[in-house]
């Protein structure tokens, strides 16, 4: 079904210049489509490539639509949904930060054990764990700490790719 | 942005001077513009050289526009300068209106210089971040040495895969500025070479395409402005795969006169006010074969109805047209010409004839053509608005006139009695529908044209936006032919008020109307008026013979509405005929 509203990952190759990524955002905002969560850097030495991943949750058919209006705005080279692909990955991080008692401290440095973090800065009574997954592992952890004096998050956005030698540029 | 080869010898010029060399070598030699304090380096430039000359219009969008009548009548991309804040806002519309209908066109904006932009500077607007959505690609030029490449390459932009207008905005330092200026430099972006219609056309889907095509009984081509704007190659073509294969033809109103309309193969215009036989044969057809047409709502009426029964084969240059709104079995990424090319060849190629399994559809179509759903009610008391552009077609035809038109009955109206038979004759706003499109899409005509009878058909509420062109046509003495069909009224508006809202005409009369002959006498350009059916003919001669402007007001019947007509969300097969108005029911009430 085209109707169903689910999770869609898109990177796209782009020039980095100014007035590329304001194109491709409004490209989601006026089709009523928000964007979850959106990452941007450059990928190649000269800094002259960039990619961009943006998550949103809509139906396929706008997905579909929108990855082939992506690829007519003129500094864009390819856009592609990733998440229907076989071999999809991806990964997330994020700081997450409490601020408790020695007890609360204590229990999420536990919790957070159990998932693959570290710990980056302990200043007082405030501890800020780096968390890395996926975005659903991530969701689990910020829930199990969130009464633990969850302070603060900031998430970088999902990054995603293939596992083996699949491209981009294999994707038709 | 790539720097070339500087040579530190060659001459340094003004940005301002740069556009001007820089328009030279992309071959512009009419700009259509209005001058403002933002771009004044570039106007003084331009009065120091003699190489392009430019048409001062009253008002931006006026300007807009008439570079969409030079650029669609001529195949040449549109220039216009303007600028800053109001200037470049009011250009907007027109960009939009060349978004929607594939025109090219550049548009240069003047801008606050670079020091004081994003400060709220005087007359200062954002307007690369206002056109984005409205343009194929914008430009804010920071650096004068980049303007030439800049130039260059949005020329390329605005001509290349499906046309559009692309925006250039040029702070007033940049154009003050000085810079190598490199001549015509070749476009060498890499990401342009990674669209989909710079691929290779895929063979294999013509062969699918034409053996679906040789086992139809019942098959229709639908042909659109992407005909018209592959140019004049691809029309010849399509008469020539039309004559080879004997299959019936329809156009959409922006690919009118791409195909003859005098030629027997020609069923009409299909869509919401299309004929009854072009309306059927797309919704019985058994192989439907689009070409450069984009299956807009205003054609396709409610999608789950459309056309249920056939294979469709999609001929489109922008990919993210194909399977959009509708569906399709083979869907080919290419321009129209290059396309139908290779359909010719293939035909040839597998000995496919033209074969009498197809004589029973053409039986079916004759029959539906008897039922002649365009005639009307004729009168001899008021001039009926489908008589009026019957007489006009009559009597104009062996010109081949330029035809431009404004938005509304009037436009259906021309677009079912005028027939074109040769492409870029036919300016209308078809995506938009902008009011006001067709006193300046004449200008442009008539200028890029300036021996050829050039008619703009209005009505009297479209004309009154932007009549202030009456000024421009009078400057330069273009012998444009308004022929305003009056009847008073918003009539689109006042018809669907009256099919939908029971008659309540909610602000769709045209109260305190000019005197539209006294209008022109003012502006002094020829007035006349026509109110009596009998005097048209002479009328409309004495218009045509007229060496120079003249504004026309025919007084026609003030509640005629357009017929047929396929109600909003209605499928095809539920088009109503004149008589068959009180039938008319409402399918949703949210469609426009």
């Amino acid at each position: 079904m085209t109707d169903i509203i689910k999770k869609h990952v898109i990177a796209i190759l782009v020039d980095n210049e100014f007035g590329a990524l304001a194109r491709i955002v409004e490209l989601f905002s006026a089709r009523g489509c928000n964007i979850e969560s959106l990452n941007v850097a450059p990928i190649t030495l000269d800094k002259k490539l960039s990619r961009i991943t943006i998550t949103s949750y809509t139906n396929s058919k706008t997905i579909d639509l929108i990855c082939k209006l992506l690829t007519r705005i003129i500094p864009v080279y390819r856009a592609v949904e990733l998440t229907r692909e076989k071999g999809y990955i991806e990964r997330e991080l994020a700081l997450v930060k409490i601020i408790g008692d020695e007890e609360k401290r204590q229990e999420a440095i536990k919790i957070a054990d159990k998932y693959r973090t570290h710990i980056v800065d302990i200043t007082g009574d405030s501890v800020v764990f780096e968390v890395i997954g996926t975005s659903e592992m991530i969701d689990e952890v910020i829930e199990k700490l969130s009464l633990l004096g969850l302070d603060g998050v900031s998430r970088t956005g999902v990054a995603a790719g293939f596992k083996g030698d699949k491209k981009l540029n294999d994707i038709s | 942005m790539p720097k070339n080869n500087i040579s530190h010898n060659s001459e340094k010029l003004t940005g301002a001077e740069i556009l001007i060399k820089a328009l030279v070598n992309e071959e512009v030699d009419t700009i259509f513009g209005y001058p403002g304090g933002a771009i004044l380096p570039f106007y003084d430039a331009l009065y120091r050289q003699n190489r392009i000359r430019h048409i001062l219009t009253r008002h931006e969008q006026a300007a807009a526009h008439a570079a969409e009548g030079y650029a669609r009548s001529t195949g040449k991309v549109g220039v216009i300068t303007v600028t800053s804040g109001p200037g470049a806002t009011n250009a907007i519309t027109g960009l939009t209106d060349a978004y929607l209908d594939s025109i090219p066109l550049i548009c240069f904006s003047g801008q606050v210089a670079t020091s004081l932009i994003g400060t709220d500077g005087f007359q200062e607007a954002d307007i690369t971040g206002l056109t984005r959505s409205c343009t194929k690609h914008n430009y804010l030029v920071k650096d004068v040495a980049d303007l030439g490449y800049i130039i260059h390459e949005a020329f390329h932009i605005a001509r290349s895969g499906r046309p559009g207008p692309v925006l250039i905005d040029m702070p007033k330092d940049v154009q003050n500025n000085k810079a190598e200026y490199n001549g015509k430099i070749t476009v060498n972006r890499k990401s342009c070479e990674h669209k989909p219609y710079k691929k290779e056309i895929d063979r294999s889907k013509i062969l699918e395409a034409i053996k679906i095509m040789a086992s139809a009984k019942k098959p229709i081509l639908y042909t659109g402005g992407g005909v018209v704007n592959s140019g004049d190659r691809a029309s010849r073509l399509l008469v020539e795969l039309v004559h080879l294969t004997k299959f019936p033809i329809t156009n959409t109103l922006m690919g009118l006169g791409a195909f003859p309309a005098s030629d027997k193969h020609f069923i009409g215009m299909l869509g919401m006010h299309g004929t009854y036989e072009a309306n059927m044969a797309m919704h019985e057809c058994d192989v439907m074969i689009n070409i450069g047409a984009r299956f807009d709502d205003r054609v396709t009426g409610r999608v789950n109805a459309f056309s249920p029964n056939s294979k469709k084969i999609h001929v489109d240059i922008d990919d993210a047209s194909i399977d959009k709104i509708i569906k399709v079995e083979v869907g080919i990424v290419g321009d129209a010409a290059d396309v139908i090319e290779m359909m010719i060849h293939e035909w040839k190629a597998h000995n496919f004839e033209s074969k009498d399994n197809i004589q029973s559809w053409w039986n079916q179509i004759n029959s539906w053509q008897k039922i002649d759903s365009l005639s009307y009610e004729n009168s001899t008391k008021s001039i009926k608005p489908e008589f009026a552009l019957q007489t006009l077609n009559k009597n104009t035809k062996k010109y081949l006139p330029f035809v431009s038109t404004d938005v509304g009955q009037h436009q259906m109206w021309a677009a079912q009695y005028i027939q074109f038979e040769e492409p870029k004759k036919w300016l209308t706003s078809g995506g938009l529908g902008t009011m006001g499109y067709g006193v300046p899409a004449a200008i442009g005509a008539q200028i890029a044209n300036p021996k050829s009878l050039t008619i703009c058909v209005s009505g009297d509420a479209s004309f009154l936006m932007n009549m202030q062109e009456l000024s421009t046509i009078k400057q330069y003495n273009l012998p444009v032919k308004i022929f305003i069909m009056n009847n008073g009224y918003m009539g689109m508006v006042r018809q669907w008020q009256e099919l939908i809202y029971e008659k309540r005409e909610s602000q769709s009369y045209m109260e305190s109307l000019p005197d539209f002959v006294d209008l022109a006498k003012s502006f002094g350009i020829k007035g006349m008026r026509c109110e009596n059916p009998k005097d048209l003919d002479s009328a409309i001669n004495e218009m045509i013979n007229y060496n120079g402007p003249v504004l026309f007001d025919c007084v026609v019947d003030k509640s005629e509405n357009v017929f047929p007509m396929i109600p909003a969300g209605a499928a095809h097969n539920e088009i109503l005929l004149g008589k068959q108005a009180s039938q008319y029911v409402q399918k949703d009430i949210n469609a426009v």
